[in-house]
């Protein structure tokens, strides 16, 4: 009813509004949904078949890359409307995308192809998205499980990523480091050494919070061998502990900290400065994917001068990493399915944009450009593949209302990191009682 | 009048002077950014000055890679129907607040007073919905529609004006035979000139500033706006500062030089007009 | 034509017309997403899905039994504080420039300048102004002698006031040419009349300038209020709530709980109690100004 109303008012309004402006309004000749409707005349027919040159309509992809807009993708717009000459591709960006794609997907009409990071839960898919099995993909992908509910796959990982310590070899040089750390002892002491030789060791970002998601995924992996650590949190009523994959983990970055080997001051720290410092070789490291590795060379460091090692956990000798997803494509389940699909075929076989994103390719059998990961996978790590997220955990994260960047925040600074994994640790029990019944 | 004594007047300048600085002294670095070559901003520490002062290089690049012709075309476009409704609603909607008795004056502005209180960044989901269900996302005229409105500012602003214009001018208009229409548009709105200027300009920044609304509204590439250009040089955790810097410097342009030239109407004074 | 209408009549249609679309405007942008938002208060919407439960009070419940959530409100403090501050700076300054004074269309550019600068390099070009090693602040106080080693975002006892001394550099100057304004609406003959009854400076400032832009105070005052109590922007681009929580914001929480943790039902909810705060937050300071003047 309330909606009829204010509805009925904004019709008037608009209707005001337009007499008003109508003279404005012709710079915009087409109204803002022609697309759409062509695409909903499109869809039915071509439904099982991906591919093939039938394919009609306008496909909107909603990215985040907005520095590729009018670039990068002005390319790959030509290069696919050729190979599909009945479609037209649109690139649109968006800043804070987890926030405004969900507030565009609460409307209900939404772009064709989205991408999809933790935010929304897999039993949620198939209100929104289309099940992407039938793509005929040239090779076996990555993470076909991830962003999957049922066996269905809304999914497909645009780029992995792995994690380990990017670094400076002419920092090590200088500080006289001459072969790269296999054991946490090792890594500590090399550390010092960049201390010594009046290099900050290790540049955290600290302050910016996403800089230590590593802490809180990618270490406890390696020092548990196992991914599914965020998972297990469901089954427990205290999952921080200090002796646990958590506690360990962020003992480390603790570590680093009371020893000095971080920034001067943690709280006031500068990512986009920090990627000059590492080309300059006045910071020594960063724990990050190797996403960051083309960012510090369009920084100005040559390309030979960064290396890339796994980070040793612990002092085994054999070294472990993990291979994550980034982004993943979705395709809207009302919009245009098939010329969707074909395009993020496409994204993932031929438009080069993982080369362009650092990232290593979807497709198994398709090397990887960067120069970097050669040396990385020198050091034989033990890859350890991310596996589907626990909805259970997720639930109970988020009515726990529990940031988990700050949690390391508060461990790294806090006199009695005890205490700190305490206060959570109730806040989890409380919430998983809420949550599990 | 009293000739002004001497402390005061130091007072004055020295004020000025410090607040010259203190404002100054932040903004440094955007303009020593904008002017660095590439291989200046990656080597030189980020404190120092450039090499050359006439390194008009990032300029011409920012413009043409971030598409601000066509950026400042949609704003334009943008910021003009805006305004003049927004001037047209307001200053009529406190003339007839102001100049009548009639029993919903005070809950009107109250109203208009309490809006603001409610927080925005949670009306968003809602405002985006009712914009869509007028088909107006990725349309000029979606984020007008939301500019348009009054806000409380604007109305303390004319209402302030509009009491201190003497109600004689109206009576004498009405003897004449004038229309209330008539005494609006003739009488009133020319004697708001310095309010309206005033408005003008705060509305203009906050609309040429704004980023949360052309973002969600307008993500289409052709429907770019000023602020949103600026974002063509952020990726992923990577921003290209010295592209990002040149480019605010050119868009801090035209608001620079629109506030220095309607800065003689806010001051031109409001009694200076016809009631003398 | 119109005119040749009964007086009453015109005033009928007038105040109609006039008041007919801004108020249409206000209520589909403003009060109903407002209802919308208390509708979503009392439901588990997650922010996207298009069903949703009806929950009762039970949003509100965890509202007012998590102590974390009323906690950030004492951030907020600061923001009042240095409003105020801002205020009073910008009043003095609108005189200043309002005077007769050499330069005075250059410093009243200066001094607007910094609200003309978008918001993200104002948010950049803090964050070196307050860096701790590299920072151009800790610079100048080296210089001068001063201490150097200042973290400034980074201290817990004073992280807020550092946030909010930026809002005072960007605003102070939108706040001056409001009242820049207000002081033109002051007809110049009650200033000729008072000097003439022998008023100095003192006196004119305070039985004629500060009546006629009583109004215009208060409604600023309101806005520094509200903005210190609803403020968001700064902390989330130069802090991010930190260190360890210490500056986050009411706001900051609700749209972390909104697009984060997925629970739009209890951010509206909070929201709904922001509100009721704010109300209430201006009903004192109300009754304070009233009781005093």
């Amino acid at each position: 009813m309330k909606k009829a109303v204010s509805l009925l008012l904004v019709s008037i309004l608009m209707l005001t509004m337009l007499a008003a402006c109508g003279k404005d309004s012709k710079d915009d000749p087409k109204p803002a949904d022609t697309g759409k409707e062509t695409t909903e005349k499109t869809t039915t027919p071509e439904e099982t078949t991906a591919g093939g040159e039938e394919l009609k309509g306008k496909v909107v992809f909603l990215t985040n890359r907005t520095d590729m807009v009018g670039k990068e993708y002005k390319e790959y717009k030509e290069r696919f409307e050729e190979k599909y000459p009945g479609v037209t591709i649109e690139f649109e960006g968006i800043l804070d995308y987890e926030k405004n794609s969900k507030i565009r997907i609460a409307t209900g009409k939404f772009p064709d192809v989205m991408l999809i990071g933790p935010g929304i839960p897999n039993s949620d898919f198939p209100k929104y998205f289309a099940p992407l099995d039938d793509i005929q993909f040239t090779g076996d992908i990555s993470f076909k499980t991830l962003k999957a509910f049922e066996n269905k796959m809304y999914g497909v990982s645009s780029g992995s990523s792995t994690v380990g310590i990017v670094y400076n070899k002419k920092a090590f040089e200088k500080a006289g480091i001459t072969a790269v750390p296999k054991t946490l002892d090792e890594f500590y002491a090399a550390a010092q050494k960049l201390k010594d030789a009046g290099i900050v060791p290790l540049a955290s970002n600290f302050k910016d919070k996403w800089p230590l998601d590593a802490w809180i995924y990618d270490v406890p992996t390696m020092i548990g061998g196992v991914s599914d650590h965020q998972n297990k949190r469901a089954d427990s009523d205290a999952p921080y502990t200090l002796d646990g994959v958590y506690g360990q983990s962020w003992s480390i970055l603790r570590t680093l900290y009371e020893k000095g080997l971080l920034e001067k001051d943690v709280n006031s720290t500068n990512w986009e400065n920090s990627k000059k410092d590492v080309a300059q070789g006045k910071f020594g490291m960063y724990l990050l994917g190797n996403w960051v590795i083309n960012q510090v060379i369009e920084n100005g460091a040559a390309s030979e001068d960064v290396g890339f090692f796994p980070f040793p956990s612990d002092n085994s000798g054999t070294v472990k990493a993990p291979l994550n997803p980034d982004w993943f494509y979705a395709v809207n389940k009302d919009g245009n399915v098939a010329a969707a699909k074909a395009f993020v075929k496409w994204m993932i076989e031929e438009s080069g944009f993982e080369d362009f994103a650092g990232l290593i390719p979807t497709l198994k059998d398709k090397e990887s450009k960067l120069a970097q990961l050669a040396e990385f996978n020198g050091y034989n790590p033990q890859y350890i593949e991310a596996g589907p997220p626990n909805d259970t955990a997720t639930a109970i994260a988020n009515q726990a209302q529990i940031d988990q960047g700050r949690v390391v925040q508060e461990f790294v600074l806090s006199k009695d990191p005890q205490s700190i994994l305490d206060k959570y640790n109730k806040l989890w029990a409380n919430a998983k009682k809420n949550v599990v019944k | 009048m009293t000739k002004e004594k001497p402390l005061w007047t130091v007072t004055k300048y020295l004020s000025l002077l410090i607040a010259a600085f203190v404002i100054l002294f932040p903004p440094y670095i955007i303009v020593t950014n904008a002017f660095k070559t590439p291989d200046e901003y990656l080597t030189k520490s980020t404190m120092s000055l450039p090499s050359n002062f006439l390194n008009f290089s990032n300029f011409s690049e920012a413009f043409t890679s971030a598409d601000m012709g066509r950026a400042f075309g949609n704003t334009v476009v943008i910021l003009g129907v805006s305004l003049v409704l927004n001037v047209l609603l307001g200053s009529a909607f406190c003339y007839a607040v102001s100049r009548f008795q009639f029993k919903l004056q005070g809950p009107l502005v109250g109203l208009f007073l309490f809006a603001t209180i409610i927080p925005q960044i949670t009306t968003q989901v809602i405002n985006y919905k009712t914009i869509q269900s007028l088909d107006l996302t990725n349309h000029l005229m979606g984020p007008v529609l939301l500019y348009v409105g009054a806000d409380i500012l604007q109305i303390y602003i004319y209402l302030q004006f509009i009491r201190n214009i003497p109600y004689d001018l109206d009576e004498a208009a009405m003897m004449e035979g004038a229309s209330l229409f008539k005494i609006f548009y003739s009488i009133i709105l020319p004697l708001l000139g310095p309010a309206t200027a005033t408005i003008v300009i705060l509305k203009t920044i906050a609309i040429y500033n704004d980023m949360y609304t052309p973002f969600l509204y307008l993500s289409d590439p052709d429907k770019v706006v000023v602020s949103t250009s600026l974002m063509r040089f952020f990726g992923v955790n990577s921003g290209d500062w010295q592209m990002v810097s040149s480019a605010i410097l050119i868009i801090m342009i035209p608001t620079a030089i629109m506030y220095l030239l309607m800065q003689r109407y806010i001051f031109a004074g409001v009694t200076n007009g016809a009631v003398k | 034509m119109l005119s040749r209408l009964p007086f009453g009549t015109q005033k009928k249609i007038i105040i109609i017309s006039f008041v007919a679309l801004p108020l249409l405007l206000l209520l589909t942008f403003s009060y109903y997403p407002a209802l919308e938002l208390i509708r979503l208060s009392f439901t588990n919407w997650d922010g996207m899905s298009p069903d949703k439960d009806w929950i009762g009070f039970r949003n509100y419940e965890e509202v007012f039994s998590n102590p974390e959530i009323f906690g950030v409100f004492k951030h907020n403090v600061a923001y009042f504080v240095v409003g105020i501050v801002q205020n009073i700076v910008a009043i003095y300054f609108a005189i200043v420039l309002n005077g007769k004074l050499k330069g005075r269309y250059f410093f009243r550019l200066l001094l607007f300048l910094p609200y003309i600068l978008n918001g993200v390099a104002v948010a950049y070009t803090f964050g070196y102004v307050f860096d701790t090693t590299n920072g151009s602040l800790n610079f100048l106080l080296g210089k001068l002698g001063l201490g150097s080693e200042t973290s400034w975002l980074g201290t817990e006892s004073f992280v807020n006031y550092t946030l909010a001394s930026i809002g005072f550099w960007r605003f102070m100057g939108f706040n001056m040419v409001i009242y820049l304004a207000a002081l033109q609406s002051i007809p110049s003959d009650l200033y000729e009349a008072a000097s003439i009854d022998g008023a100095n400076n003192w006196q004119k400032f305070r039985f004629i300038t500060l009546p006629n832009i009583y109004k215009i105070i208060e409604l600023n005052l309101f806005l520094t209020v509200t903005g210190a109590l609803e403020v968001f922007d700064l902390p989330f681009v130069l802090t991010n709530g930190g260190p360890a929580g210490a500056s986050e914001t009411f706001v900051m929480k609700i749209i972390e709980t909104a697009f984060q943790f997925n629970n739009y039902g209890l951010a509206s909810a909070m929201s709904v109690v922001l509100l009721i705060s704010v109300v209430l937050v201006l009903s004192i300071q109300r009754y304070f100004l009233k009781g005093r003047g």
